[in-house]
């Protein structure tokens, strides 16, 4: 009975890119290490290798060939975090799981005794599947004897599916036929070796170990040695992923922010404690059970993940100290959402920070988001359409970089100089209006506008409604629209 | 009748001339009273080193100042494309209500609103506390603190009684403006009338008032330029920014600038 199955996420990388921005699929695009022209291509979808790109170039020279590539960097704490989901999903069918040093999207799950429960083995490789795929993931499930055969087997199946290697010699011929860049990285290896006719992995069983060395180097003549089952393929322990949820019951109902305060840091410093290495804290959840039998979840981010106590501990106050908890709470109950530390969080002396950078920008902007709630701070993103509320986009800003302002609005306006505009204000969604409230002013109108006559139609008559129209200095007005489809007056701002 | 003929002769054979002449030298009774000039490109070197952009970044660090009245937007575009301009110098802008400026005005003035972070408190003391954490945070240069309410008949009620709970006390711009020194920041105030901002503590306070124009547009004004948009569709007024109070100059001052409406606004 097979010993292994080898739970292999092709294009890991891609696949993680793709569940940000499913968009892309459509299109070709490449999952990078970093955000940098020089960042290696991580994997390629079918449309981009098509246009020649391979995992291991630089985005900049992709750029030079394929300039309509789609692109964005998968960060290593983004695949580990990914890749502890699957490993606690797979710890639901298996005791033990394994996972490939360097290649995040390769596991082994141990099958020995699982299979039996249910059923069969191939019905247990398919529940592998099933849960990989619930998690958002293809896979191809090998199900073999040895690390290295079904990893091979895998490697070079070209559909997502599951396969089941009856014995070991049905192992040993399916490695013999796996294609040589499946087997061997290099490619100045690959090169030398396909001048010698060895194209696939049992070809190159055949060779002579005592050269292999000294002609091809000290990889291929490990996977000479793996091939013969000499040795296996390395492998590390992949942990039960620790559930960072801490819950606990005072004795008596708390009353005061203050006492919620002192038990949730209680309950912090607990969590902290059994955090695995390297992990930290990307976001909190703080959860609330009320005496009336009410829940109440509060939701805080950090502006970088952090593991300091204290720095948690303070957007929990902004928090509480503006939310109204009318009943007592009997429970409460906190969870993390755990992402990879980068390198420098883990600096013993703090670096001289610069006079004033977008770092600490994010950090106030995380406080007021924990003081004033999560819509508190705000980016306008501006998009062609014809309804004005429909022309800005409100987003949520992440980082820094949004703080720089664009040149080119900036340059247009430098090629007309004294070309001031006025500038109206106007509600993120219209407001109603009352119509006795336009009676005493002056309308300047009407302006048809319709617009989406394909979806849903929307036909308005835009005016300016001058409240002191008899008055020199002021000309503040009203910007109203009718809607004709709704029959209604509308407030669209001021100017 | 015969006084507007005689004056229509008078353009007439003066034509060019008249049309050259500075923007606000053309006999308006307060361009003489007042030190005003324009921004037209007159040739006047005289007028226009008297008539400078008031609110200019340097100025206004390490100060509290309050920009009030119905043109305070309009007036505030020039500092906030100075400081767009000069790359490093973050600010944030802090409402303290629901009515933002509309973004597309914003870019039409020459700042790009997609690099301005917004900040939606909802009544002006939790507005003040969010410019008390952005200065302390000492990221940010310039301070924008929008507390106008804007009379729409929607959204002011109470009275004078809700109004002066919402007020923001002097402790708490005591602080803002010790912050303001400590972080060499600067703090503008937009408000609705001139005072709304009480104390002493504000260095200086400016005045925005904005008014129907002669209806010559600003791009004519200064030679014709038809690739800007100067639009058929909207009228021409003039804002003009009053120094009204000045802890180190004489009040009086008044900076004025022709302004296009937007489309529809005759």
């Amino acid at each position: 009975m097979a010993h292994t199955a080898c739970c292999n996420l092709f294009e890991f990388a891609l696949q993680v890119l793709l569940r940000r921005v499913p968009d892309w699929e459509a299109h070709p695009c490449v999952a990078l290490a970093h955000d940098t022209p020089q960042a290696r291509v991580l994997g390629c979808n079918a449309a981009a290798a098509e246009l020649g790109v391979q995992p291991g170039m630089r985005y900049a020279a992709v750029l030079e060939f394929a300039p309509q590539v789609y692109a964005a960097g998968v960060s290593q704490a983004e695949l580990h975090q990914h890749q502890q989901r699957v490993i606690a999903g797979l710890y639901a069918l298996t005791d033990e799981v394994l996972c490939k040093p360097g290649d995040p999207g390769v596991l082994w799950a141990n099958a020995a005794g699982f299979a039996l429960l249910q059923g069969s083995p191939r019905a247990w490789a398919q529940q592998l599947s099933m849960r990989i795929e619930r998690l958002g993931f293809r896979s191809r499930i090998v199900l073999g004897f040895t690390r290295f055969g079904s990893y091979l087997v895998s490697a070079a199946a070209q559909t997502p599916a599951v396969e089941l290697l009856q014995s070991v010699e049905d192992e040993r011929r399916k490695v013999a036929e796996v294609p040589l860049h499946a087997v061997v990285t290099s490619r100045q290896s690959r090169r030398r070796l396909a001048r010698l006719g060895i194209r696939t992995a049992g070809a190159l069983v055949q060779l002579p170990r005592s050269e292999l060395r000294s002609r091809f180097g000290a990889d291929v003549e490990l996977v000479h040695r793996q091939a013969l089952g000499e040795c296996e393929l390395p492998a590390q322990h992949a942990a039960v992923p620790v559930q960072p949820v801490a819950s606990r019951r005072p004795p008596q109902p708390l009353i005061s922010s203050e006492q919620i305060l002192l038990e949730t840091q209680l309950l912090l410093e607990a969590l902290v404690q059994c955090l695995p290495r390297g992990e930290c804290i990307a976001a909190l959840t703080l959860q609330l059970s009320l005496d009336d039998r009410g829940q109440r979840r509060e939701r805080i981010v950090p502006a970088n993940p952090t593991e300091q106590v204290a720095v948690l501990l303070r957007l929990l106050r902004l928090r509480l100290e503006r939310a109204v908890i009318d009943q007592p709470v009997s429970a409460l109950r906190i969870e993390a959402e755990l992402c990879r530390a980068a390198v420098q969080q883990h600096q013993l002396f703090r670096e001289t920070v610069p006079e004033r950078s977008g770092k600490q920008a994010v950090e106030a902007f995380a406080a007021l988001r924990a003081s004033l709630g999560e819509e508190a701070v705000r980016y306008v993103q501006l998009v062609p359409h014809h309804l004005p509320e429909r022309r800005v986009q409100w987003r949520q800003g992440a980082g820094s970089q949004e703080l720089s302002p664009r040149g080119s609005v900036q340059a247009q306006y430098a090629d007309c100089p004294g070309t001031a505009q006025m500038v109206r204000r106007a509600f993120i969604s219209p407001q109603p209006l009352a119509r006795h409230l336009l009676r005493s002013g002056k309308l300047i109108g009407p302006y048809l506008l319709s617009c989406d006559w394909w979806q849903s139609p929307s036909r308005r008559l835009y005016y300016y409604y001058v409240m002191s129209p008899a008055s020199d200095e002021s000309t503040s007005a009203l910007w109203v629209y009718y809607d004709l489809d709704r029959r209604r007056w509308m407030l669209q701002g001021t100017v | 009748m015969l006084y507007r003929a005689r004056d229509l002769i008078s353009i007439t054979s003066f034509g060019e001339a008249y049309h050259n002449k500075p923007y606000l030298d053309r006999g308006d009774a307060e361009s003489t009273a007042e030190p005003v000039c324009s921004t037209a490109c007159d040739g006047a070197s005289k007028t226009q080193a008297r008539n400078r952009y008031p609110l200019r970044l340097e100025r206004l660090i390490g100060r509290i100042t309050e920009l009030s009245g119905p043109a305070a937007l309009e007036a505030s575009c020039g500092l906030l494309r100075e400081v767009q301009r000069r790359r490093g110098v973050p600010f944030v802008w802090i409402l303290a209500h629901r009515l933002p400026p509309f973004a597309p005005d914003l870019a039409a003035n020459g700042i790009d609103p997609q690099s301005i972070p917004f900040v939606f408190a909802p009544q002006p003391v939790a507005a003040a506390q969010a410019a008390e954490r952005c200065l302390r945070s000492r990221a940010f240069e310039l301070v924008l603190l929008d507390l106008t309410n804007q009379a729409t008949g929607t959204n002011r009620g109470g009275g004078d009684r809700a109004a002066a709970a919402q007020r923001i006390d002097d402790a708490a711009l005591g602080r803002l403006l010790r912050l303001c020194r400590q972080e060499r920041a600067a703090l503008l105030a937009l408000t609705d009338r001139h005072g709304d901002l009480a104390g002493s503590l504000v260095f200086t306070r400016f005045a925005a008032a904005r008014r129907k124009g002669s209806g010559r547009s600003g791009a004519r004004e200064r030679g014709g330029s038809d690739s800007c948009e100067s639009g058929e569709s909207s009228a021409d007024y003039e804002y003009r920014v009053t120094l009204a109070k000045s802890k180190t100059g004489r009040p009086g001052a008044v900076y004025r600038e022709v302004l296009r409406g937007p489309h529809g606004m005759l």
